[in-house]
Formats: structure tokens, sequence, C-alpha cells
């Protein structure tokens, strides 16, 4: 009985320590189920995460490289958020037209112009990246 | 078992305990940490946590010195958790620190009174006879405090910067070079592969691109762009062995799927000067020919790259397309198989060639400041990253503060790709700088004896590659 309760014990130790060593913080942000309508509900969720920074801040955070999670995520998927003179916004916005796109029409080849956009300018995507275009692609018409 | 089991329960307490943030307890900064607004904290610094506030992305902080408590300052509540380790509350200054704490007071106060009192009487003091000119030597007890000194860890000062960007950007000759290349070889087939094919056709394009950006007002030099071509080259094709990767990349170039198809946009693209497009076009079957000198088809090529009507970046890279003299197949004739292909060398280096202009455009009209050897050396990076990845991750601070300052801002990135394209990028400019000789990341030397080399340990100055030294 105590051998059972202990590998039990293990088993969920190991889970949190291989949770705590891979997880980052990014893909914390995502939810697991990312169909069209989390999409909306996470960029509503972002756009008031960018009202409370405000805009002096986000302005600063834009200087940084030690950023929050929340802005990667921004600048990725909705950087029509961020202010005017956010540093480098015109370039996060390279791919936002064909994301608009696919967020309508949510089909195949919306869906793959975006990656491919989405590929070239990140030759080697992060791995939150790769696990937002895998889970919209799950989500596509058939 | 029980000692896994230990050993875990250690990692669950120091996760939980890592994430508390304790308004005014003490912390130390384990990694260097950056301020909003400007200015870091450095490694080795002890804070006290000002204000943790719910919810925001920020915390306050405040630096610990000698005399106490610094202005606050805010960085990000994120990186804060991952870049400092719980110290705990600190009750009372030891005695020990009660007494540095005296003694530098005292010898502040005096070397204020010294100050004050040659700016009192700066005639007196500096022109009288009397007074001598000879250093004069400090008061004994300024010596003394500086036996005494803190317990607490001082910061590292960074490398000079300066020096080592201008170092970086004069690029090798075409002799040095070589010998640089045959020294680091691989295979000796390898190496002949270049020599005998590869080497003329990194020459053309070199020449072909220069001239159509020189044409478009930019300064860059052949010989500059053929050394980074080629190492580049040297690089990516795994010292010219140019066969496939593990993540699918293909031939001397190491084109991607993805790289393919943004080959041919950039190919199918139509410039609106249509009648300029083929009168380049004419010069590049000419010297193919060998009709006109290399000095005249320059010279020509430039001279009508300058009158074309541009409008936009791809329009150049269309002209240098145009200029080559070389058969070219059609978009529809390039796939991965033919990227793969070290026959279709000319091709390929040529496509390489085209990455790196487009990247250096796009940085040109975003970071008009940034010198056009540095654009080239940050597009070398950019071409394992990704242009994107590259400028968010590498250039997201002091952009012209070249491959030190990159290679800092990638460490700091968090960035999955960082390591390997902290190598990619060392290596690169081991290969194209001047007077030095350093291995490419994760290689030795065994061919080259003659070479002036320096062991890279031990130069200070030199930077290090992830795991190396």
């Amino acid at each position: 009985m105590n051998q059972r309760v202990g590998k039990k014990i293990f088993s969920l130790l190991c889970l949190f320590v291989l949770k705590s060593t891979f997880a980052t913080s990014t893909l914390d942000l995502i939810p697991d189920q990312l169909d069209f309508k989390e999409l909306k509900k996470l960029e509503s969720r972002m756009y008031e995460w960018v009202q409370k920074t405000g805009k002096e801040d986000l302005v600063q955070i834009s200087q940084m490289s030690q950023r929050p999670s929340e802005v990667e995520l921004i600048e990725f998927l909705f950087p029509h958020l961020l202010p005017e003179n956010y540093k480098g916004r015109s370039l996060y916005l390279n791919c936002f037209h064909l994301y608009d796109q696919l967020s309508k029409k949510k089909d195949r080849p919306s869906y793959d112009k975006w990656k491919q956009c989405v590929l070239y300018d990140y030759r080697q995507p992060e791995d939150y990246m790769q696990d937002v275009m895998s889970k919209i692609e799950k989500q596509l018409k058939k | 078992m029980r000692f896994y089991s230990l050993i875990l329960l250690f990692f669950f307490i120091k996760n939980i305990l890592a994430l508390e943030l304790v308004q005014g307890d003490y912390y130390i900064v384990n990694s260097t940490l950056q301020i909003a607004g400007g200015g870091e904290i450095s490694a080795g610094t002890m804070v006290m946590l000002r204000s943790p506030e719910e919810g925001r992305w920020d915390v306050q902080l405040q630096v610990v010195n000698e005399s106490g408590l610094e202005e606050p300052v805010r960085v990000s509540e994120e990186w804060f958790k991952k870049s400092s380790m719980y110290f705990g509350p600190i009750q009372q200054e030891s005695q020990a620190q009660d007494a540095v704490l005296e003694d530098l007071t005292k010898s502040i106060d005096t070397q204020i009174q010294l100050v004050q009192n040659e700016q009192m009487n700066p005639t007196e003091k500096k022109c009288s006879p009397e007074v001598s000119l000879r250093p004069v030597a400090r008061p004994a007890h300024i010596e003394q405090r500086a036996e005494l000194g803190s317990t607490r860890p001082v910061p590292r000062p960074e490398a000079l910067q300066v020096d080592a960007d201008l170092e970086a950007l004069l690029f090798k000759s075409d002799n040095e070079k070589d010998s640089y290349l045959a020294c680091y070889e691989r295979e000796r087939s390898y190496t002949d592969d270049y020599r005998n094919k590869y080497k003329n056709s990194i020459a053309v394009v070199s020449k072909a691109a220069t001239t159509v950006a020189q044409g478009n007002g930019e300064r860059i030099d052949e010989g500059d762009f053929n050394t980074l071509l080629t190492c580049l080259i040297f690089r990516e094709s795994a010292h010219f062995e140019g066969g496939s990767s593990h993540s699918g990349a293909v031939g001397l170039g190491q084109f991607t799927g993805i790289a393919v198809k943004e080959l041919k946009n950039m190919l199918n693209h139509s410039p609106r000067d249509s009648e300029s497009l083929d009168q380049i076009s004419e010069l590049g079957n000419l010297w193919r020919e060998g009709s006109i000198e290399n000095i005249d088809y320059q010279r020509a090529l430039a001279s009508r790259v300058s009158n074309m009507n541009m409008r936009s970046r791809r329009d150049e890279i269309k002209a240098f397309w145009e200029a080559l003299p070389f058969e070219k197949p059609s978009s529809s004739q390039i796939n991965k198989s033919y990227m793969g292909d070290n026959d279709n060398h000319e091709v390929v280096i040529a496509a390489s060639a085209m990455m790196l202009r487009d990247c250096a455009l796009r940085l040109k009209n975003e970071r008009e400041s940034m010198d056009a050897n540095l654009r080239l050396l940050a597009c070398a990076g950019a071409y394992n990253m990704g242009v994107g990845g590259f400028k968010r991750n590498a250039l997201s601070r002091n952009s012209n503060g070249g491959i030190y300052a990159w290679v800092n801002n990638l460490k700091n990135s968090g960035s999955g790709q960082a390591n390997e394209t902290i190598n990619h990028i060392i290596s690169i400019n081991r290969c194209i700088q001047k007077e030095k000789n350093y291995p490419p990341c994760g290689t030795r030397s065994s061919h080259c004896q003659e070479l002036n080399q320096t062991e890279i340990c031990s130069d200070p100055k030199a930077l290090k590659c992830v795991g190396e030294c």
C-alpha cells in the first residue's frame, strides 16, 4: 500500500518537475483547446492586458529584450493592439493581414499563406508559435 | 527510491519558493536583469523588492550598495522571477559591514574636503612655486580603505565593445580567406570542389550583387561581400559538403521548403520598369559570352540600375538575378531537389546572395543608421534564424552594437534557437574576421600549423561559442 502511494507521489513529482522544466510562460498563456472562438477570447484578454499596461510602459517594454510573455504573444498574433510608436510594430504586422483573413475564412489556403509568412519571418519559429499553428490547423474547415 | 523522492521534493519546494515575492525582502540577481527605460542590474547584485503589485508586468527594485539603497527601478516581473534568488529579510547590519560603511563615509568626506580646498584657492595652489606639480600621495586612510573591501560580490566589468566591433568589421582578404577554409577543411574533395567550382561562382555572384547594390546607392565592397558569402556557404554546407540536414534543409545554401517558396516569389516578381530590366539582362548575356570586359560590365550595370525606376526592394533583387551571367532556370524549375544538387552551385549561391541582399534591404529600410557591413553580418545571422526572428531576438537592443550586443541579446532572449544562432553567427564572424583564425564553433583545425592562431580560451576579448572554454 505504502509503496503504491509512494509511486504515485513519485510520478506526480516527476510530472511537476518535467512541467516546470519544459513549460515556457508563453505556452502557459495558450489554452489547450485553441479554436477560433478561444482565439477571440485570447485577443480580448490581451486587449485588457494592453489597456492595463498602458502605452508608455508598452513603448518601454518594446525597447527591452527581457519582455513579459504576454507581449510576445501579442507581437505574434495581435500586433494591431500595440501602440503606434511601439518599436518594431511594422515588423510584427508583416503577417497580420494574413492572420486576419485566416480568422475570417478559417480555411486551408488562408492558413497556408499565413503559415508561409510566419515561417519566412521566423525560419525556426519558437515553440509557442508552432504550438499555436498546429492548434489552429486542427480547427480548419474540412 | 527514497533518495530520488527527496531530490524531487527539493525541486518541488524550490519551485514554490521561487515564485514567492515578498515586499521589503532581499534577493540576489543571478543573471543580468534589464531595467525598463535603460540600464541593467548585473549578476551578483543584491536588491530589495519594493513593490510586487498583483497582475502588473513589472516589479520595483532597489539595488543595495555600501551606502544603502539606490533609487527604485523597474524590471519585468517574469524575468525577475527567472533571474533571481530569494535571500530573505535583512534585520541588522553586521559589525564588519558597519566598519566598512564608516570608513567609506570618512574617506568620501576627506576627498570632498580636498576638492573644496582646491576650488577655493586654485591659483595659489597651482602657480605657487612652493607647490610641487608632482602627484601627491593619497592620505594613508584612503589607502587603508582599499584593503578593507566589502564582502559583497562586485559586478564584473564588461569587455570593451567598440574596439572589438571595429575589428569584427575588417574582413579577410581573398588569400587569407582561402587559407582559413583550407585550415578547417573536413574532406579534401570538398575543398577541391570549392577551389575548382564554387569559388568562381561566388566571385561572379558577388560582383553582380554588389554592382547592382552600388547602382542602388549602397556603399558595399565586393571583396567584403565575397568573403561573407563564402563564409556563409562554408558554414551552411558543413564545410562545402552540401548534403541534407536533419531539419530537411538541402544543398550548399541549406534551403528549406519555405525558403524555396520565398525564392520563387522573388523570381516571380515583375518590376514595372521592364525596359531597364531587359537592358540589365542583355548586359548579363554579354558578360557571359565574353563580349565585354568585367569593368565595362560593372560600369554599365551600375549606371542602368541607378536609372531604373525602383518601387520596392524586390526590384533590386530581380535586377541582380537578371544581371547574372549564366543560364538561369525559370521559377517553376526550382524546387528542393534542384537546390540540393551541388552541380547547380551557380544558381544556389546566387539564391543565397539574394536572401542576404533581401534581408540587408529590409534592415536598411528599418534601421537607416546601421552600417552596410554590419547589416550584412546581421543578415548572415538572420539566414539561420529568419529575418523576423533575428530582429526580434538579436537586434532587439543596441542593434548597432555589433555581434557582442547581438549575442548578448540572444542570450537574454529566451529563444529556443538562441544557442544555435549564437554559434552560427560567431562561426561566420570568425571566418570573415581579418588576422584572426579562430575555429568555427564545434570544430578544430588539423591542417593549419602555419596559420597565425591564438588560443581562443586565452583571448579575453574573443567571443566564445556556446559551451566553449
